[in-house]
């Protein structure tokens, strides 16, 4: 039994986006004449789905592949295996893995994405006006009169002045970049947004900004987000559900509350034990998990997180877990999912 | 509040004198840094004033631009020109054995004297946030290990050797004989913090410097740092500045807090009653802002409006006035709070609590 | 779909401060951080000046480049004094009567200076006829003297020719061949480099073999060989053609830096999150190499393309002075060097190592440009 479940029932109405082994390998070449010798599998075989209007999270620490699932999905980067199935109003669905650049032209506008990096992810030689209106200039939207009104109201929308929008980006703030960066995605009007650690390089103050700002922009223009975050607190804050990666695997998607407070992967547990929590109160020591994350290029057998699990046994080390449903809705990979019983987030006292 | 207020004065440099601290390793006081750009004069620091406890934990936590970096810098004499100290004195309580402390004023050693020199690395040692530009990426981290103890140790090169092992050892590195020969990139990132914190070690300084140590590791390997970081300093007794911008990392390692803001502290207090009873508004705000984990609830954050000001700019009167919930017309925008000294260790820089005016420097 | 409100949907735009420097796009950003630099002024204006002159060369030089005057081989600069034929220290120029003399011991030219005689200098005189720029015709020149008196500010060369309007005239050559050779530089490296650096793959392994090979040949063997390899002046094949050959012989090896260059700007800027950006809206290849990443690059283009100039100029001189470059009946500061190679003959006719004084001029205030122009560029890029 492979990794790979299926996993949606897509006749369910409400599933936007449904993918379905999903693999990105970056090929290794070495020598004079640059052969392959290996593989960093950076996604390998990725199955969930996001539903209409929601949030997923997905975590995991450096390396894991989140942002590459990000970028692979809107096909930035072209996969190297797998389906990435959008339901489109009108047309149904489609997989976009599969598309050829001219396909998928029409079909951008669908999908955009927000980045983490405010200065590098604005272009320092255009002016925000000329920023915002670019993907309604490449897709023939609007021009002239028109368009400088349209990238007035959106500017309005994500909170910024009009008037600034014949200034460089050079003159704004790390949090006001990100909303320029965010009201050239909402340009196109898209349903899918793909948010790569929005907040992470902001400072704490405006963190809160931006993300009150998502949260009323999904609500106001029916959006779904694919959150790719490593802080968990901001995770529990704004996903509805939260996928968790391991080198290139999933090991764990639930409900936000399932998964912080009833996790059922080894490495969860670790993870929401190893969170700061605001409150010097509650002093735990973190849960010990011996040697280093393991490499993409060169996977442990079996399950990836056998080495540093503390209730590893030797079927670990032999048979990969599959992916499978354990309660409603709670998927997890791991053998002994049934069986441990592992200790979630400790809720505290109301500070 | 009590009636023990006292209140002092504060921000004048030379005759700061607030409650004398029953043992502090290093008191800032009254620290400006300036740096003199072709835009204008960045005020870093404005009239710093803190002191880091002995064999205790001093956070300082504040946003970009608020100068908790610059004030680290300033005590190592690190600062570059076009940046440079204006004002005010840093005092080093040395201890020899069990007698009065020897004081050291750095601000008055040459930066570049030898004085100042035996000092970095032997007494205050530093470790900053990335670790794989602190460290040399053409030199074995043995080898930079055992340049600070021949430095200052005076040890032949066989006897540094082992010395840098065994710091690589209580740092919990696994392997040390064998990392000793490895070169920065070789190893992960935590590594990488974990032998950053073994070369600060290695010549047991008296106060250990941590500017954002643990903001680019992934946070199983943060929380091992940390774990690392509170046993070694109890079991060598080791004082520790801890600079960050994570309320959570403060909360769960430092046993006093400094909040700086635009180059001031607002307010300084034990952890406890800082998250459980803090007294500035910036404080409030930036509490009320953040999401914390295991709440149960969602809550929705509250963000403090407005962004912060960026060092160039001259606000009259407090300069966190723009974005305070509490702000008070005609006293918070006419001069800039001085510093309030309550019992109990905390000090809070604000006109609710007082009608101090700071004086200027 | 819900409709973008009018009501913004945050009312935290009123605390917002945005530096008033952000109207300001980064290339006026560039020139004010450009026109601060002391030496960048003391380049710029020098080299204008420098080219104004050789504009006006035929003008400002009282004799034609070609003539040559018999009477007067390897002779020595004019003497100008200020003190009249009467005595008085005044504000008027006058020239010595000069001879020429065979002297019959030394075997050697000699010229005797008669102090007595004293010739006025004019301004405006007609002179020599000449055509300025190659089409405006005249013959009046700025200073010269009554009477068949020939002034030589810098002395003669030993044919005669007046060193000062060859020098004039030479400029036109040395100092253009640069900015025409640095044209063709900027076209061919950045087609290259963007080629290489964005598609990847067969293109860029062909593209980067190609600069090696062609970086791993010496320099000026390889200019010499291809310059030798032309054919010698004649009517279907001018000095003009010449010229502009020989400017295409220095880009051909000087691309290959820019190109290298670009290529890693290229490679950078593909995986920066704006173009990401871009292309995740739908932008096609074409348009994100000239609409985004060229306008980033191009600080760096002009950057290298001010500091090439100088290694253009030296380049020409070296072709010229080895006889491969300029041929006569044209001349730059190169081929008059030739004429200094020998230490005996410069040690008695120092004056001939003018060209070469120009040449350093006009390397340096190049140079202080190229500086300064790359300290300034992009104060805020990535």
């Amino acid at each position: 039994m492979g990794s790979q479940t299926d996993f949606a029932d897509l006749s369910e109405d409400n599933v936007l986006l449904d993918v379905q082994g999903l693999k990105k390998y970056f090929p290794i070449r070495r020598g004079l004449f640059q052969k392959v010798v290996g593989h960093v599998k950076a996604v390998d075989g990725v199955n969930f789905f996001i539903r209409d209007g929601e949030t997923l999270g997905l975590v995991g620490e450096s390396g894991c592949g989140k942002t590459t699932t990000g970028r692979t999905i809107l096909h930035l980067l072209s996969p190297t295996a797998g389906k990435v199935r959008f339901k489109d109003p009108e047309q149904g669905w489609m997989d976009i893995a599969s598309m050829s650049r001219q396909e998928l032209q029409p079909i951008r506008r669908n999908m955009q994405i927000i980045f983490q990096d405010p200065f590098m992810s604005l272009n320092p030689r255009m002016t925000v006006k000329r920023i915002v209106a670019e993907p309604l200039i490449i897709n023939k939207i609007a021009a002239g009169q028109e368009l400088i009104d349209r990238v007035a109201e959106i500017l309005k929308v994500v909170g910024l002045r009009p008037e600034y929008m014949s200034r460089y980006p050079h003159a704004f703030s790390g949090g006001q970049r990100q909303r320029i960066g965010i009201a050239r995605a909402l340009a196109l009007r898209p349903r899918l947004m793909i948010c790569d650690e929005p907040v992470s390089a902001l400072d704490v103050s405006i963190q809160a900004q931006v993300l009150n700002l998502l949260e009323e922009l999904q609500e106001q223009f029916d959006l779904t987000y694919l959150f790719i975050a490593h802080d968990l607190s901001v995770v529990e804050h704004i996903c509805d559900r939260v996928a968790v990666m391991y080198v290139g695997k999933l090991v764990e998607v639930a409900s936000t509350e399932e998964l912080y407070y009833n996790p059922k992967h080894p490495y969860t547990e670790a993870l929401m034990a190893a969170v700061p929590k605001a409150d010097p109160r509650q002093r735990d020591r973190p849960i010990k998990l011996p040697g280093e994350v393991a490499s993409p290029s060169n996977p442990p057998s079996g399950c990836y997180f056998h080495p540093r699990c503390r209730y590893a046994k030797p079927i670990c080390s032999q048979e990969e877990p599959a992916l499978r449903e354990v309660e409603k809705d709670h998927w997890v990979s791991c053998h002994f999912a049934e069986e441990l019983s592992l200790r979630g987030v400790v809720v505290g006292p109301s500070v | 509040m009590s009636d023990q207020v006292s209140v002092k004065a504060a921000g004048s440099g030379q005759n700061v004198q607030q409650p004398t601290r029953r043992d502090s390793i290093l008191d800032v006081r009254g620290l400006y840094t300036y740096f003199y750009t072709d835009l204008g004069v960045a005020r870093a620091l404005n009239g710093v004033t803190y002191s880091i406890p002995r064999e205790k934990v001093l956070g300082i936590v504040g946003e970009s631009g608020c100068g908790k970096s610059v004030t680290a810098l300033s005590i190592m004499q690190l600062v570059q020109p076009p940046g440079r100290i204006v004002k005010g004195e840093v005092v080093l309580h040395r201890q020899n054995g069990a007698g009065p402390t020897d004081d050291v004023v750095l601000t008055d050693l040459a930066r570049h004297g030898v004085a100042m020199r035996h000092i970095r690395g032997a007494e205050i040692a530093m470790i900053f946030q990335e670790p794989m530009s602190s460290l040399n990426p053409l030199f074995t981290i043995g080898a930079q290990i055992m340049e600070a103890i021949l430095l200052h140790q005076g040890v032949d090169e066989a006897e540094a050797r082992d010395r840098a092992i065994t710091s690589l050892d209580r740092v919990g590195m696994p392997s040390p004989k064998v990392v000793v020969d490895q070169y920065p990139h070789q190893i992960s990132g935590g590594m990488r913090q974990r032998a950053m914190i073994a070369l600060a070690l290695s010549c047991a300084p008296s106060l250990l410097i941590a500017d954002e140590p643990t903001t680019a590791l992934d946070v199983t390997t943060e929380a091992q740092i940390l774990d690392l970081m509170r046993t070694l300093q109890q079991d060598i007794g080791m004082s520790i500045m801890f600079i960050t911008h994570d309320l959570g990392v403060i909360a769960q390692t430092a046993d006093e807090v400094v909040i700086m803001y635009l180059g001031r502290v607002v307010e300084q207090a034990p952890v406890d009653p800082l998250f459980y009873d803090p007294l500035h508004p910036y404080t409030r705000a930036l509490l009320r802002s953040i999401p914390r984990i295991g709440r149960g609830i969602k809550e929705k954050l509250q963000p403090i409006r407005g962004v912060v000001p960026n060092p160039y700019s001259r606000i009259t009167g407090c300069p966190f006035s723009p974005r305070c919930d509490s702000f008070m017309t005609g006293v918070c925008n006419v001069n800039v709070p001085g510093v309030t000294y309550l019992d109990d260790g905390r000090a809070v820089r604000c006109f609710l609590y007082s009608d101090r005016v700071e004086e200027n420097g | 779909m819900a409709e973008i409100s009018d009501q913004p949907v945050h009312a935290a735009v009123d605390a917002q401060e945005v530096s008033a420097v952000g109207e300001l796009s980064q290339s006026r950003l560039t020139w004010m951080r450009f026109r601060r630099n002391k030496l960048a002024l003391i380049g710029g204006i020098g080299l204008i000046i420098m080219y104004i002159v050789i504009a006006l060369g035929p003008f400002l030089a009282g004799n034609d480049r070609q003539y040559q005057n018999e009477d007067y081989l390897f002779g020595p600069a004019t003497q100008i004094t200020f003190t009249g034929p009467d005595g008085r220290f005044g504000l008027r120029p006058y020239i010595y009567q000069v001879t020429t003399r065979l002297d019959p011991e030394e075997f050697k030219f000699v010229f005797d200076i008669d102090r007595e005689t004293k010739t006025p200098l004019e301004f405006f005189v007609r002179g020599d006829g000449y055509k300025l720029l190659g089409f405006i015709k005249g013959n009046v020149h700025l200073v010269g003297a009554e009477g068949d008196q020939r002034i030589y500010p810098l002395g003669a060369d030993a044919l005669g020719r007046d060193v000062f309007a060859r020098l004039l005239s030479g400029g036109q050559v040395s100092l253009t061949i640069g900015l025409v050779g640095v044209a063709l530089t900027i076209l061919l490296g950045s087609f290259m480099g963007t080629v290489s650096g964005y598609f990847g793959g067969l293109a860029d392994d062909v593209i980067q073999r190609v600069v090696e090979l062609i970086m791993s040949f010496p320099t000026v063997p390889l200019w010499a060989a291809l310059a030798a390899a032309m054919p010698p002046i004649s009517g279907s094949f001018s000095t003009l053609d010449r010229y502009f050959l020989i400017t295409v012989i220095l880009s051909l090896v000087n691309w290959t830096g820019l190109s290298r260059q670009l290529r890693a700007k290229v490679m950078a800027y593909r995986e920066s999150d704006f173009v990401m950006a871009a292309l995740a809206a739908g932008a096609s290849d074409l348009r994100i190499i000239f609409v985004h990443m060229m306008p980033n690059a191009s600080s760096h283009i002009i950057v290298v393309a001010a500091l090439s100039i100088p290694g253009m100029i030296l380049g020409e001189t070296a072709l010229s002075f080895l006889g491969l470059g300029i041929l006569p009946p044209a001349v730059s500061w190169g081929s008059m060097l030739t004429d200094a190679q020998h230490i005996p003959v410069v040690l008695e006719h120092p004056w001939l190592m003018t060209p070469g004084i120009a040449v350093i001029i006009a390397v340096l205030f190049y140079s202080f440009l190229g500086d300064a122009l790359r300290d300034a560029a992009d104060p805020y890029s990535i």
